[in-house]
């Protein structure tokens, strides 16, 4: 064994500090985990607090919070049915997608409705 | 005048001020690389932003006698040593480069599935393998950190650490790193076939939840305040990209994020590109052999920060079942953005073809761009 770390060492500098070096080095990969595990916690904080406040704002439920925009325009336009008005929004939001970000809306996950359907319901909707 | 006279006049003229008699095999090799970059860039299409700069940089710095990389007599820097000195000595270019792209970034699908955040860091494999490597080639403790960072697969933080800690391999890091980078649709596809079974590459992932404005404004002072409090060294970079990311996400100073995004990074990239050529000489490149070390070990590199981010994908599965993860995406770990992400989506899709996965795989990357800084800002703290 101990021939076998002189001939892979047999270049190595002859100064070098394997210890540190490798105990430093191990410290160091766990510690990029978590500088970026403390950023997502702090992700997961503010998410939690912008949401609570924008719920609040909106006076509603999660769903309200999540497209701000939308909602404030549905509430302003029809307010005859807050099913109607979620349903609408999301359609408005998703045709504003594919309007502006086409490449966007091709990752969506297809099992769901398609901004289409969407858009077929809130009319089947309305008809009613 | 004799005809000795008139002869040494000539030979004087040949030898002090012309390049033709000082042409060595190693400036053809020099030449030939140069060219090579060049055709890559415009025959190939690739990365011509990065490879045309760069690859006229060495072609030109080897003409011998040109006044592009030495001092005048009066001691001022010549044209490539100007762009060299304040652009990159003075560790200028690489955080511009850094706003730049924080412009150009929606971190929207890294806000909005934060765990894969741990990709980014366990992409950072191969960083710390072939850092141990290298030393066994003789490097000492800074020209192992300046490699290992290649895998990382981000250029301006190659750049940057490089710069810092080895800027002797500047030219072949930096070379290594986009050459690597450019190389991501291939280098990728083999690795991620191999690590992962196929049911695994048809997992379909959960749809990304909709990120309010407001978040995407915290993100980058909230990643800006804790990268700088925990890793002070990397603030530079970390700063500037999450300026950028903040301009544009405000929304409200659309003139700035254009110039930023725009005409300013153009020009440093010229800029960086041309630096980083001329570092490139043939003297420098080969009075050792560990240029074709950092060459041949870049590639081992690249292999285990891509095996890292899918193997950290695979674990996080392991961990948390509920909402499984695509390991395929793990490969985005490393911080080629978009390639890799790209990679990642278009593998996908030869498995499932109705599974999209360009979103989820931009998080993973994204978290790359910032493990690498870290990385690369720990090795500063360390060795600097």
């Amino acid at each position: 064994m101990d021939e076998f770390l002189a001939w892979l060492t047999k270049d190595a500098q002859p100064d070098l500090d394997w210890n540190y070096a490798l105990v430093t080095l191990v410290f160091r990969f766990f510690a990029v985990f978590v500088v970026l595990w403390m950023i997502q916690v702090g992700m997961q904080l503010s998410a939690r607090i912008i949401r609570r406040i924008e719920e609040k704002e909106a006076g509603g439920g999660p769903d309200t919070a999540a497209t701000p925009a939308p909602a404030t325009a549905a509430t302003s336009d029809d307010s005859s049915s807050s099913e109607l008005d979620a349903k609408t929004a999301a359609a408005i939001g998703i045709a504003l997608e594919l309007d502006s970000q086409p490449e966007a809306v091709r990752v969506e996950d297809r099992r769901g409705p398609s901004a289409w359907s969407i858009a077929g319901r809130v009319n089947q909707l309305r008809k009613r | 005048m004799e005809w000795s006279e008139l002869a040494e006049i000539i030979e004087k003229i040949f030898i002090t001020q012309m390049g033709i008699v000082h042409i060595t095999p190693g400036v053809m090799i020099m030449w030939a690389l140069g060219l090579f970059f060049i055709w890559l860039a415009v025959a190939k299409n690739v990365e011509p932003l990065l490879l045309i700069p760069i690859g006229f940089g060495i072609f030109i710095v080897n003409f011998p006698l040109t006044p592009l990389m030495g001092h005048t007599e009066a001691g001022h820097p010549e044209l490539l040593a100007v762009f060299y000195e304040y652009g990159l000595k003075w560790e200028l270019l690489p955080p511009i480069i850094f706003l730049g792209l924080g412009t150009l970034t929606d971190f929207g699908p890294l806000i909005a599935n934060p765990k894969v955040l741990a990709i980014g860091a366990g992409a950072q494999l191969g960083v710390f393998i072939t850092f141990v490597g290298t030393l066994l080639f003789g490097f000492t403790l800074q020209e192992a950190a300046a490699t290992g960072i290649i895998g990382g697969a981000d250029g301006p933080t190659t750049v940057y650490l490089t710069n810092a800690l080895a800027p002797h391999l500047l030219g072949p890091n930096a070379i290594a790193a986009y050459s690597y980078m450019a190389l991501v649709p291939v280098l990728q596809p083999p690795i991620m076939k191999l690590l992962t079974t196929e049911e695994e590459r048809t997992i379909r992932m959960q749809q990304l939840r909709p990120v309010s404005q407001k978040e995407k404004i915290l993100f980058p002072l909230i990643a800006c305040a804790i990268v700088c409090l925990l890793i002070p060294a990397v603030a530079p970079l970390m700063s500037m990209l999450m300026l950028g990311n903040f301009m544009r996400e405000a929304g409200v100073v659309r003139r700035l994020v254009d110039t930023a995004g725009g005409a300013l990074m153009n020009m440093v990239t010229i800029f960086l590109g041309l630096a980083v050529g001329a570092t490139m000489s043939a003297e420098a490149f080969f009075s050792d052999s560990k240029p074709l070390i950092v060459l041949a070990l870049g590639i081992v590199d690249f292999v285990f920060c891509t095996a890292g981010g899918i193997w950290t994908a695979q674990l996080i599965n392991k961990i948390s079942p509920k909402n499984p993860l695509n390991p395929l995406v793990g490969s985005a770990g490393v911080s080629a953005v978009p390639m890799a992400a790209r990679v990642s989506h278009s593998e996908g899709l030869k498995y499932d073809p109705q599974n999209h996965m360009m979103f989820h795989a931009m998080g993973p990357n994204l978290a790359g761009v910032i493990g690498t800084a870290a990385a690369a800002g720990m090795f500063i703290a360390m060795f600097k």
